[in-house]
């Protein structure tokens, strides 16, 4: 199983600005001050191998989308944030327009940085592709089809060539799909949310974004670390810090890295990325952030090591 | 988790051990709910000694929140003091440094939110 981040912000997508990269280039540039870097693939190794994460890459800033991908020949997908229209450019240069796919797609919500990407997802104008929606919301399918309405967009959601189908999950019921056992679980947001248990040839993935945790709720507490039971890799919403969370931002409907490595651990998952990033953070921001959190599993470890990734557009996870 | 108080003239200091989590928390709030009544303008302070608190979770912060809110909402102040190294380093990573004053020792929280209770060095 291989997991792809085509998008991990939250809220809203954000670009790196011109200041942003220039700041990244001074920063490499007196990184590599007396350096014999007078080839590119010198130049490469050193960008590869010396420079900090913030100043070589960027976290990236498409809204949420996220690929597991078993090898079969379907596609599936968690949520269509604004990171759905590079999975959909990355699909179209592999297979080319003509093939016709299945893509099975899971939606957390459907607030607007979870579906944005839609109108933008190429395969829906091809004729021969097939998309599934799933979710457990019943405003599921209006939801896409308000958006591809007057006068937000200009092609009505009735003219897209391809088959779109919209199919309502019961929580909590183990769905087959695709080769997949997929579970769905109620969290705590605006509207509500849905995290995600997917299990496959005995590896388990849950993605849960999108979720506030009532630290006042032992029961919730104890059915969250149920669903996250042994997961290999648990994709969690710590957009804030923890004091944010349920201070100035309580009722917001976000989490923390503090909570996602406490209800990881209480559950015996194995890897925990950090998910739907404060589109106000900076790379050097997150990259603390991660940082911190890797401290934090270390110095609070009981049992087996949890490790720490933190979600940027094109990242992969092997399970 | 264990909760010894201490009057030093117009201020409580509590002297909290032990772990502050899923399975102690609300133990610590009980434990902790007489002291912050008291805690008002005109009445007490509240000082926590935090030198023997080996742990602290989520649910142990949003208890600390919660009195922290009390205490303002009553015109009173509360403080945390003592922080041990590793205790430390996860008020930090949590940002909770933000929202209840930390104090390097329980003298230093006194001579802020209570200077009349300061006495000589070496009794507290």
């Amino acid at each position: 199983m291989l997991i792809r981040i085509w998008g991990a912000r939250g809220s809203l997508p954000v670009a790196l600005n011109a200041k942003a990269l220039q700041e990244k280039l001074v920063k490499a540039l007196v990184a590599a001050a007396g350096r014999n870097l007078d080839t590119e693939e010198k130049a490469r190794a050193f960008v590869a191998n010396e420079l900090d994460f913030a100043v070589s890459h960027t976290f990236g800033g498409n809204s949420p989308c996220v690929q597991i991908d078993i090898g079969g020949g379907e596609y599936l997908l968690c949520d269509l944030g604004s990171g759905a229209r590079v999975f959909a450019n990355h699909v179209l240069a592999a297979d080319g327009a003509a093939k016709g796919n299945v893509f099975h797609v899971f939606m957390s919500h459907v607030h607007w940085d979870h579906i944005m990407g839609f109108p933008f997802f190429t395969p829906a104008y091809l004729p021969g592709n097939r998309i599934r929606i799933y979710g457990c919301h019943k405003i599921l399918e209006e939801a896409f089809r308000r958006q591809h309405s007057a006068p937000c967009f200009p092609v009505e959601f009735d003219r897209l060539p391809a088959r779109i189908e919209f199919v309502l999950l019961e929580p909590g019921q183990r769905h087959e799909i695709a080769g997949v056992a997929v579970k769905a679980m109620l969290q705590s947001h605006s509207g509500d949310s849905y995290c995600y248990r997917f299990e496959h040839d005995g590896r388990a993935v849950v993605y849960s974004t999108d979720s506030e945790h009532k630290l006042d709720d032992p029961r919730q507490t104890e059915a969250f670390v149920a669903f996250f039971r042994d997961a290999d890799l648990v994709i969690f919403d710590a957009m804030y810090s923890l004091a944010d969370a349920v201070s100035v931002k309580e009722d917001w409907g976000h989490s923390s890295n503090i909570v996602g490595v406490e209800l990881c651990q209480m559950a015996g998952a194995k890897r925990l990325c950090l998910f739907h990033h404060e589109p106000i953070f900076s790379d050097e921001r997150i990259l603390a952030i991660w940082r911190e959190t890797r401290r934090l599993e270390e110095i609070t470890r009981s049992g087996a090591p949890l490790a720490i990734y933190s979600a940027y557009d094109g990242l992969e996870i092997g399970l | 988790m264990q909760l010894n108080d201490q009057r030093i003239g117009n201020a409580r200091v509590l002297k909290v051990s032990g772990r502050i989590d899923h399975a102690s928390a609300d133990s610590f709030k009980v434990a902790l709910q007489p002291h912050l009544e008291h805690c008002k303008a005109g009445e007490d302070v509240v000082v926590l000694d935090f030198s023997a608190v080996e742990y602290i979770s989520s649910v142990g912060f949003r208890v600390l929140l919660l009195a922290e809110r009390q205490a303002r909402a009553q015109q009173g102040a509360i403080a945390v003091a003592m922080l041990q190294p590793v205790v430390k380093e996860i008020f930090e990573i949590s940002r909770f440094t933000r929202v209840i004053a930390c104090f390097e020792d329980v003298r230093g929280a006194l001579a802020e939110l209570s200077p009349s209770s300061i006495i000589p060095r070496g009794a507290v």
